[in-house]
């Protein structure tokens, strides 16, 4: 056989590497996050009663930050992911001075009350991955910043309902306000008002603080194909968020992080459990 | 050519200049005028960040905000309703009244120099001026509107768009746009002169020999705090003062309990206009906050080691009061008896 017969089936080996290239996905993927929300092993829906610790509660406002998302990659690269556009703010430093800070993380605000649509991450490699790493909360300088700075649509622009305690430095990195259910008779109760008031039905747990954001590993594998957009779709069980809280006392029904660092610490417990990778669409 | 805000001539020698034309700040015919505030000798220059400098549309647009009574609840409360100009802004009540009768738990501080500060409230808990602006409006021992209202009344205005769309190239009421003017405005709320100022300046015979006796005092017991031309260090302290759950002081915003009664070393600059004193306003006059000092305190956990007995003579105390009262910088208002 010469070399001459030998160049067509030479011709159609590299045609079939490069096809086989094409479908393991060497092009990157244009990721999205779509996170969804369940309470109950049911979707979530404001303002409507669920089962959470042994009684009923409903959520009027479920809103959280996720950040520092890094997709860790099966051949050990972590894909951290950037914000597009970093914005550039003003800041207070460890040294209460006034700086110019730069935004270059990308958040993703979900407030779930609203309904959830998928957020882009912008362009990371195909491959398999074991899972992700993210923090539950708003990191570092990030969270000294002046909000009405930020642009409009930032997610770390001022939100309605507020995810920036005003009165205090700092964002709310997961915020629960609803109604519980306290005299056992199946449905919520209203608030009276006054904070772990023994007599009120209102359920406000807003949890922020430098020390309190929350990192969450999920081992959880995933395979990005490539060279299209995929979903990496993941969910949030907003009741896990609060699974072991004693829901008869007054004051793990009422927390705003000052003065209940415990139930704080049993909400970041439960972080990682809160979260399930579901897959790639 | 901007007009003068409406308490200069009552309260301040501030003085403002709109560089109408533009020359004065050296910006171009092209860019809206802005102010310029001059401050004391000593002080540093205005903080203006960048992204929100004086322009003069934007603070007599603050300036309409801060008076305006469309940001409460039942338009009853302005922010200038505990802030009044006459008072420093401050407002002579011991705790402020909010919408319906609603008292909070503390006294309105002074908004002299504000500009200055790092931190806002009693607590140290905002950090800019922009985003302090929604803790009155919110709170519902305040103005108790929400924020989202507030816009939808201003944009509702027959005159308030228009005045955004002036002052900020377009964009109309937003919570941007609503902090940034409220924070404009209150930037130039900057002290004039005083007598201490200008005994500083060399000036000895700005002072009495009372007030130079008492200024002596006020370095040796008090200026370890009280420091420098803002007579602050924008410290926290706790100085001696029982606290309860109910307002733990910088508790609240560190989550420290290290920080507990921990509370804003306030400047004194025009201290005799703002009684009464304290973060919750239990002392009526300068004399009853020299008392306290003078005794050391409550004893209360966490006490600052500043606070301590002084033993301070009756002379001694009158003339740190005395020069306390050189504080101001307005001559201090005549009483008229009956």
């Amino acid at each position: 056989m010469t070399l001459r017969h030998l160049a067509p089936l030479g011709a159609l080996l590299l045609a079939l590497t490069l096809t086989a290239c094409d479908s393991n996905s060497n092009e990157p993927t244009d990721l999205r996050l779509d996170l969804s929300a369940t309470v109950d092993g049911a979707a979530f829906a404001a303002g409507q009663p669920f089962a959470v610790n042994g009684t009923t509660g409903q959520l009027d406002i479920a809103q959280l930050y996720l950040s520092g998302i890094t997709l860790l990659h099966e051949d050990g690269r972590e894909i951290a992911i950037l914000a597009e556009t970093p914005i550039t703010v003003r800041a207070q430093d460890e040294n209460e001075a006034e700086i110019q800070h730069t935004v270059t993380e990308q958040y993703v605000f979900a407030n779930a009350a609203a309904g959830l649509s998928p957020v882009s991450l912008g362009e990371v490699p195909s491959g398999r991955y074991t899972g992700l790493r993210f923090l539950l909360g708003v990191d570092g300088l990030d969270n000294r910043i002046a909000p009405g700075d930020a642009p409009d649509d930032h997610p770390l622009a001022p939100k309605d309902p507020s995810m920036h305690w005003n009165w205090n430095a700092g964002y709310v990195f997961l915020r629960f306000d609803g109604l519980l259910d306290i005299d056992g008779d199946g449905t919520v109760d209203p608030s009276t008002g006054t904070p772990r008031d023994a007599a009120s039905g209102q359920w406000r747990m807003h949890v922020g603080g430098g020390t309190n954001a929350q990192t969450v590993t999920l081992n959880q594998p995933f395979e990005l194909s490539g060279g299209a957009m995929e979903d990496l779709q993941m969910e949030v069980d907003l009741a896990a968020f609060v699974s072991g809280l004693d829901f008869s006392d007054a004051s793990d029904r009422w927390c705003m992080t000052g003065g209940c660092q415990d139930v704080v610490d049993t909400v970041k417990g439960n972080a990682s459990s809160a979260f399930t990778v579901l897959g790639v669409q | 050519m901007p007009r003068v805000p409406r308490w200069c001539g009552c309260l301040l020698a501030a003085v403002l200049v709109a560089s109408a034309s533009g020359c004065d700040s050296g910006g171009s015919p092209e860019e809206p005028p802005e102010v310029s505030v001059s401050v004391p000798e000593g002080f540093a220059p205005l903080p203006v960040p960048v992204q929100n400098p004086l322009r003069a549309d934007r603070v007599a647009l603050g300036e309409r905000l801060f008076f305006d009574p469309i940001l409460s609840r039942d338009r009853s409360v302005s922010c200038g309703s505990c802030h009044l100009p006459d008072l420093a802004f401050s407002d002579g009540r011991a705790r402020s009244v909010g919408v319906g009768g609603a008292t909070g738990l503390r006294n309105a501080p002074s908004l002299l120099n504000v500009a200055y500060r790092p931190t806002l409230f009693w607590d140290g808990g905002a950090l800019f001026l922009e985003s302090q602006a929604l803790v009155p409006l919110e709170d519902p021992h305040e103005m108790d509107l929400p924020v989202a209202d507030a816009l939808d009344r201003l944009r509702q205005h027959p005159e308030y768009p228009a005045l955004f769309a002036e002052a900020f190239e377009g964009d109309g009421p937003s919570i941007q746009t609503l902090t940034y003017a409220l924070a404009a405005f209150q930037r130039t709320l900057v002290s004039a002169p005083t007598d201490f100022d200008r005994f500083r300046n060399g000036e000895t015979a700005a002072f009495s020999a009372t007030e130079r006796a008492g200024f002596a005092l006020f370095q040796q017991h008090c200026a370890s705090c009280h420091a420098g031309p803002q007579l602050t260090t924008d410290g926290f302290e706790n100085n001696g003062i029982v606290v309860t759950d109910e307002d733990p002081g910088r508790e609240r915003i560190t989550f420290s309990e290290t920080d507990r009664g921990t509370f804003r070393v306030p400047s004194l600059r025009a201290v005799a206009r703002t009684a009464p004193y304290f973060h919750d306003g239990r002392a009526a006059t300068l004399a009853e906050v020299v008392d306290h000092y003078d005794r050391g305190g409550e004893g209360t956990p966490g006490q600052s080691p500043r606070v301590r007995p002084l033993r301070l003579q009756p002379d001694e105390k009158a003339a740190i009061v005395a020069f306390l009262e050189t504080l101001d910088d307005r001559p201090a208002p005549v009483h008229t008896l009956p």
